[in-house]
């Protein structure tokens, strides 16, 4: 396998208190098409879209938003190369619709999908959902770590040769390809939750999703150890990626670790980045929001044009996985 | 002087978890990949329907403690593939059902506040409840709700969702720190805080709903926009439609604000003669000596793989007290002991098999014949008023719409019951279907709140 290039990313959200959105065209989804198209055109490898259940924040006159994961599904039929990844709040949606959800998203981008989970600290999402308490930090991100572990079971829990459609006896499927999860974890509040299975969507097209999480300002790296481990994607504010990324690699040596910036900053030169790529950081996410999102993704590889290499044009077929140099992603309930 | 003849109405549904879906047709392509959805919305599109229809289903249905594996399984999570071919096309509605059992409505109202604003105004809730435990092993709460509730919870449930459709001002420009406030505090929710959608295109997607008890017909009359049913032959339909219809006056409704959409299976042929031997080809095809063993089993409720599917009916009755071997599916057969003696008997009557018997006694396909005969026997039921539209149930996919939209819509629009195009150029599925605006929430739970009242009062009078 060839060691991918440098990843170059953007993050499209409106930035509160940066980016004034038009609600007309924003909440078409108008605004976030044409972000994801110019960080295509600029070679971007995905754009991230964040979400969440609380009150969104101020961006202009309107303080809304439009479901992340829909989005990004919407955004599948309408782009070629680039790769779309929401964020998924664990703490008050269901895990067996996290899974659903993710593995449908796969199907609809053709492999063009990733997907971030973070959990929602706040105390309005609580009283919007109304099921389930406000959680603090460490319990919500243990929790986060096992809605991921579900999920990925789910994933599993359809081999990707389960449809068989045998006109001799009838069947569709073999249903020994198709698994029980069984799970029992323990959610924020410190009771358990069980998961049966299987999934009703099948096996998605990347076997799994490429699994984001982030490091945010709102709880110490400590309490995502958990949820790292189980990631494939890490992400890491700039300020500080260094000695994180040396933290999160002694975790799990095999995340893949990038750099969130904001885009309006200088800070990318190409002396901090051969530090960065020293310590094993394999990229950049540039917050850009939705506008100028061309310009700053070709600003950031010009700063490194070494390392992006001159793919500027990647297969149309390839996955997320591929792009981000992910191996293909084993299935733990086969010939088992 | 007589009206002008109504109109006929057509939608599509994507075929998913049954046997009326023929995966063993070599034209039968992926159930699950995303191209499949659009080929048939694009379809639909084409044909001028008003929406393209999905079904949920949240477990894997069982048969006898084993994954049931003779139909197709496996279907995308509804929103999320609606929203992918909402970003492929342009005109053509999109009605998706989720349970209101075990969504939240919260999460449930932005979603389809998301999908109607990505559509330009084209989405459609189908509310069902499913009550059933063996569902809710995949969701935390497990099964919870008894099956007396259902409704109660599904009514609470849209008056919380469209309470919160509303939070916006109509315009997002006038919007300030206030926006999207709310409160809905009920007996099955307490939410509160702002809602982060604004108003959408349709304020609220048009509301369909599919249960047939008689309070499923009544939470259709006090909530819904539409009914999907199965109600499918004539006469059948007329009483259907009949019942459903003379509920509205007492919500201030009128006859027209209550759509009838039967879902509808169909052969077409070049001529009558072949398109019944078509049928007869499907009906078989529909029902593998392996799906006839487990159509009895259903009714049975007891294990017969040791039956021959081509030799004769089991000869003892249904099992009454045994737990459901049947997991997952909703229940037509309403006297297992009655129908077993029934279909003994008819079996012994004409020699027929078990596999015989069962493609008799299947439900037969709605409509068989030319697309001439096809067109006119559609607009009969229109104008008799067994139903304002069809949700149509091809048997392939993704292509079994395709000879409908080809050959019989022509015939249609000849006989000048279906237009030339959309009737209006906003792509709202309100439009489309020439619905009424949305319908603020606050009415329709006063609405039934005086319905109630008044049904109270008479009986004390
Ligand atoms: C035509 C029809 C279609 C239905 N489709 C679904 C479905 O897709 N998913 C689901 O969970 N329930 C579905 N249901 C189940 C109903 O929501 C309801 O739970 C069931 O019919 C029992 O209620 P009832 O006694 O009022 O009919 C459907 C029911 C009917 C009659």
């Amino acid at each position: 396998m060839s060691t991918p290039s440098f990843v170059i990313a953007a993050r499209i959200t409106p930035r509160p208190g940066i980016d004034r959105v038009d609600p007309a065209k924003y909440f078409s989804g108008a605004a976030v098409r044409q972000a994801a198209l110019d960080a295509e055109t600029a070679g971007a490898a995905f754009v991230l879209l964040d979400d969440d259940l609380d009150t969104a924040p101020a961006a202009g006159p309107a303080a809304g938003r439009l479901s992340a994961l829909q989005t990004a599904a919407w955004l599948g039929p309408q782009t070629s190369s680039i790769a779309v990844v929401p964020t998924l709040r664990t703490t008050h949606t269901e895990p067996f619709l996290m899974g659903t959800e993710s593995a449908s998203l796969d199907w609809a981008t053709h492999g063009r999908a990733g997907v971030l989970f973070a959990p929602s600290l706040g105390a309005d999402a609580a009283a919007n959902v109304g099921r389930r308490a406000t959680p603090s930090a460490d319990p919500a991100w243990a929790e986060t770590a096992d809605v991921i572990d579900v999920v990925r079971r789910l994933w599993d829990s359809w081999e990707a040769d389960a449809e068989i459609r045998d006109q001799a006896t009838g069947r569709f499927v073999d249903r020994s390809k198709l698994h029980y999860v069984d799970f029992s974890g323990t959610d924020s509040a410190s009771e358990e939750f069980t998961v049966k299975g299987p999934s009703i969507v099948p096996r998605p097209t990347q076997g799994h999703l490429p699994v984001f999480v982030e490091h945010a300002p709102d709880a110490p790296l400590e309490a995502l150890r958990g949820a790292v481990e189980q990631a494939d994607v890490v992400l890491l504010p700039a300020e500080s990626v260094g000695p994180e990324a040396v933290k999160v690699l002694d975790w799990n040596p095999s995340a893949c670790v990038l750099a969130v910036i904001d885009a309006d900053a200088d800070a990318l030169d190409p002396e901090i980045v051969a530090r960065w790529v020293q310590v094993g950081v394999s990229g950049v996410v540039l917050e850009t929001g939705p506008y100028d999102v061309e310009l700053a993704v070709r600003a950031a590889a010009g700063v490194v044009p070494e390392l992006v290499g001159t793919d500027e044009s990647p297969d149309e077929q390839s996955t997320l996985r591929a792009r981000l140099g992910l191996p293909p992603a084993e299935n733990r309930y086969a010939n088992a | 002087m007589s009206s002008s003849p109504r109109r006929v109405h057509l939608a599509a549904h994507f075929p998913g978890v049954n046997n009326n879906t023929i995966w063993s047709d070599p034209r039968s392509e992926s159930h699950i990949a995303v191209d499949s959805f659009i080929h048939m919305a694009q379809t639909a599109e084409r044909g001028l329907m008003d929406f393209l229809f999905l079904a949920e289903g949240l477990r894997l249905r069982e048969m006898n403690g084993k994954i049931y594996d003779l139909d197709v399984m496996g279907r995308p999570d509804t929103l999320t593939v609606l929203s992918a071919v909402a970003g492929a096309t342009e005109r053509i509605g999109l009605a998706g059902t989720l349970t209101a059992t075990f969504h939240e409505p919260y999460e449930l109202a932005r979603q389809f506040a998301t999908l109607d604003h990505l559509s330009g105004g084209r989405a459609a809730w189908n509310v069902v409840t499913s009550p059933d435990a063996f569902t809710g092993e995949n969701f935390r709460r497990g099964g919870y709700l008894p099956y007396p509730q259902r409704y109660e919870r599904a009514e609470d449930f849209i008056d919380a969702a469209r309470t919160l459709w509303e939070s916006w001002p109509a315009s997002a420009q006038d919007a300030d720190d206030t926006a999207g406030a709310y409160e809905h505090r009920s007996e099955f929710f307490d939410i509160s805080g702002r809602f982060d959608v604004p108003r959408s295109p349709q304020v609220h997607p048009v509301i369909f709903q599919a249960g047939d008890s008689d309070s499923g017909r009544e939470f259709a009359a006090g909530s819904a926009d539409v009914i999907f049913t199965r109600h499918s032959e004539l006469e059948d339909g007329k009483a259907f439609y009949k019942d459903t219809k003379s509920r509205l006056a007492k919500y201030g409704r009128a006859e027209d604000d209550l759509r009838i959409y039967p879902g509808v299976s169909y052969v077409l042929g070049d001529t009558d003669a072949d398109a019944a031997g078509r049928a007869r080809e499907q009906a078989y095809a529909q029902h593998s000596g392996a799906t006839a063993i487990a159509t009895l089993e259903r009714v049975w409720n007891t294990d017969l793989s040791s039956f021959d599917p081509d030799g004769p009916l089991p000869d003892f009755d249904p099992v009454l007290d045994g737990p459901e071997v049947s997991q997952g599916r909703v229940k037509h057969v309403k006297d297992p002991v009655a129908t077993a003696q029934r279909w003994r008997e008819i079996a012994q009557a004409e020699n027929l098999s078990i596999r015989d018997l069962v493609v008799r006694e299947s439900p037969r396909f709605a409509f068989v014949g030319s697309a001439d005969t096809v067109a006119r026997k559609m607009n009969q039921y229109i104008q008799e008023r067994a139903a304002d539209g069809f949700i149509l149930i091809p048997t392939v996919v993704p292509g079994g719409l395709d000879e409908f939209v080809d050959t019989v819509i022509p015939r249609l629009q000849e006989m000048g019951v279906y237009p030339d195009s959309y009737p209006s150029d906003d792509p709202a599925l309100r439009a489309t279907m020439e619905l009424n605006e949305y319908r603020p929430a606050t009415e329709w739970s006063q609405a039934r709140a005086d319905v109630r009242a008044a049904a109270t009062n008479g009986q004390e009078a």
